[in-house]
């Protein structure tokens, strides 16, 4: 923590006064806590059946802090049971996707989410691998609560905040980044809550990660309006702007309904404003009929929405329809509800900062 | 200022044990006692031992503000499953939902389906929060995994294979709503949506 003088002091006061409180238990969630002394710092709890099935038993914790260190950005969390039960270290996260080369073995399915740069900041892996502690450096003792850690690439300088995702989904929003590792480091395993803080990666370590960008994923924005006429998600350098095509054509016609223009012509505006380069216009259909139906249909209605933006984009821009038809839906054609988000047309643009 | 902070620290450290204190023993207050007949007192709790007793020692369960009853479509028919929303909390940057999905029967049952998702995967993206302040309709973030193209990962909870009576607390983190914004409607689909769920900021 980074307070100071008079401000450090009352944080000293207010910390107990918190744990006072908070007594005898603490609700799941994200309280902010922080013990006495600030030895310990606490962004928020979490609780979780192990495995994430209701019948196993509950695994408790919390995220302690995020940390820019040298090279990357630290992550320190701590996990653990009640005294009744023995801890099942093999329960706590879920084995890590085939996606990345981490082992089975590592802590690896945490990460950090960046709202603001759209960034999805996972683990690293170095040439000794995963830049996380294993799931057997945990200890398997109830009524103790065991470190864990990882480094993900740096973040951008401005960000302040971000979200901390723990093994199965669980969630701690809104968790402070400090400077700096946190100290005493202890280079004991396992490493129990309150013994000093997990020693990282030296620099050496972190100077093996080849390439960091490629642990930082791509987020996605979804915002659509009440009525969902335009979908829009939106990642670093691209949106896809998703149109209901219940809004724009009547059933089986790709003729525009006056109710069309006026969405029409704010994804014009929009796209003259944010695209660089082409601009794709896709339609899509849901699975009622038959496929090359749904495909001709698809391309009509695409070619109908082009036509109506291109007054609208300019002529720098150049739009090429598609239609695809019944095969990429996104919803399950077999409620109405469904089938309804499936026919649709997008229209994708790259944008800048991407 | 490094003696207040030392002060400070006693305090705090005081005012832990005050609060964990356990209460006076009866057989030891008042009179004369030998060291061997007094209590065995327990070695003092480090800082770390309190933290750890205190979010190990029974995580209270969050009040549902709504729950609904419904089902959710899966292959082999419809599954009854009842929802408490547990919290909507929102930031300037993010919301965070909260909610619990749990068995409708009362009797363990398999859920694992892609109704709260898209065809083929198992997440919940398909929750979703309805701003009627910010006229807009939220739905949690995905991301692209790697070797991928296409945003087949949610910033949300998978959906359980099996829930029982006790459910499992699922979470699903999304855009900002509006700042205005002191109530929100929560989707899930096959589920009545719950209206007007307090926002807490």
């Amino acid at each position: 923590m980074q307070f100071t003088g008079r401000v450090r002091l009352r944080g000293m006061l207010l910390a107990a006064g918190l744990l006072c409180a908070s007594l005898p238990g603490v609700a799941s969630g994200n309280p902010r806590a922080q013990a006495a002394g600030e030895q310990i710092p606490v962004a928020g709890t979490f609780s979780y059946p192990g495995r994430f099935i209701d019948t196993e038993p509950e695994i408790r914790g919390a995220v302690h802090a995020v940390q820019r260190i040298p090279g990357g950005t630290a992550l320190y969390y701590s996990v653990g049971s009640p005294a009744s039960m023995p801890f099942n270290r093999a329960s706590v996260l879920p084995v890590p996707s085939l996606d990345v080369a981490y082992r089975s073995v590592d802590a690896a399915t945490v990460a950090l989410i960046d709202t603001q740069g759209l960034g999805f900041y996972q683990p690293m892996i170095g040439r000794d691998g995963c830049l996380c502690p294993e799931l057997t450096d945990f200890g398997t003792k109830g009524g103790e609560l065991y470190v864990g850690w990882a480094v993900m690439p740096p973040l951008p300088p401005g960000v302040a905040k971000v979200s901390v995702v723990f093994g199965f989904g669980n969630q701690v929003e809104d968790v402070p980044v400090g400077d700096g590792p946190l100290e005493p480091a202890v280079p004991t395993s396992p490493n129990v809550l309150g013994q000093g803080w997990p020693a990282l990666p030296d620099s050496a370590a972190l100077a093996g990660v080849t390439n960091p960008a490629q642990f930082v994923r791509p987020l996605v924005r979804h915002v659509a309006d009440l009525e969902q006429r335009v979908s829009i998600a939106e990642q670093p350098g691209q949106v896809d702007e998703s149109l209901a095509a219940d809004v724009l054509f009547a059933v089986d016609s790709a003729t525009l309904t006056p109710a069309a223009q006026a969405t029409l012509a704010a994804v014009a505006a929009r796209v003259k404003e944010r695209a660089k380069g082409a601009v794709t216009v896709v339609g899509h259909t849901d699975s009622t009929g038959t496929p090359a139906y749904n495909a001709q249909l698809s391309l009509a209605r695409a070619r109908a929405v082009q036509a109506a933006l291109q007054p609208g984009v300019g002529s720098g821009v150049t739009l090429t329809p598609t239609g695809v038809g019944e095969r990429q839906p996104v919803a399950d054609n077999a409620t109405p509800e469904g089938r309804a988000q499936n026919r649709r047309v997008t229209v994708t643009y790259r944008i800048g900062g991407g | 200022m490094r003696r207040l902070h030392l002060l400070a620290g006693a305090f705090a450290l005081l005012s832990l044990a005050a609060c964990t204190a356990d209460p006076p023993d009866p057989l030891s207050s008042g009179g004369p006692s030998s060291e061997a007949s007094r209590p065995q007192q327990p070695p003092e709790q480090t800082t770390g031992q309190k933290l750890t007793q205190q979010l190990l020692m029974g995580a209270e369960a969050p009040a549902s503000v709504t729950t609904l009853r419904g089902s959710l479509a899966r292959p082999g028919g419809p599954v009854a499953v009842e929802v408490d929303i547990l919290a909507v909390q929102a930031s300037a940057e993010t919301t965070l939902l909260r909610w619990r999905l749990r068995s409708g029967t009362g009797q363990p049952q398999q859920v694992l389906t892609s109704s709260l998702s898209r065809p083929g995967l198992v997440d919940t993206r398909a929750v979703a929060l309805a701003d009627v302040a910010g006229n807009q309709r939220l739905q949690p973030f995905t991301y692209i995994p790697p070797l991928k193209t296409e945003d087949l990962r949610c910033t949300c909870s998978d959906v359980p294979k099996s829930v029982s009576a006790a459910g499992v607390q699922m979470y699903a983190l999304f855009p900002p709503l509006a700042a205005n914004a002191t109530t929100v409607d929560v989707v899930i689909p096959g589920l009545p949506t719950a209206e007007k769920v307090p926002v807490t900021r």
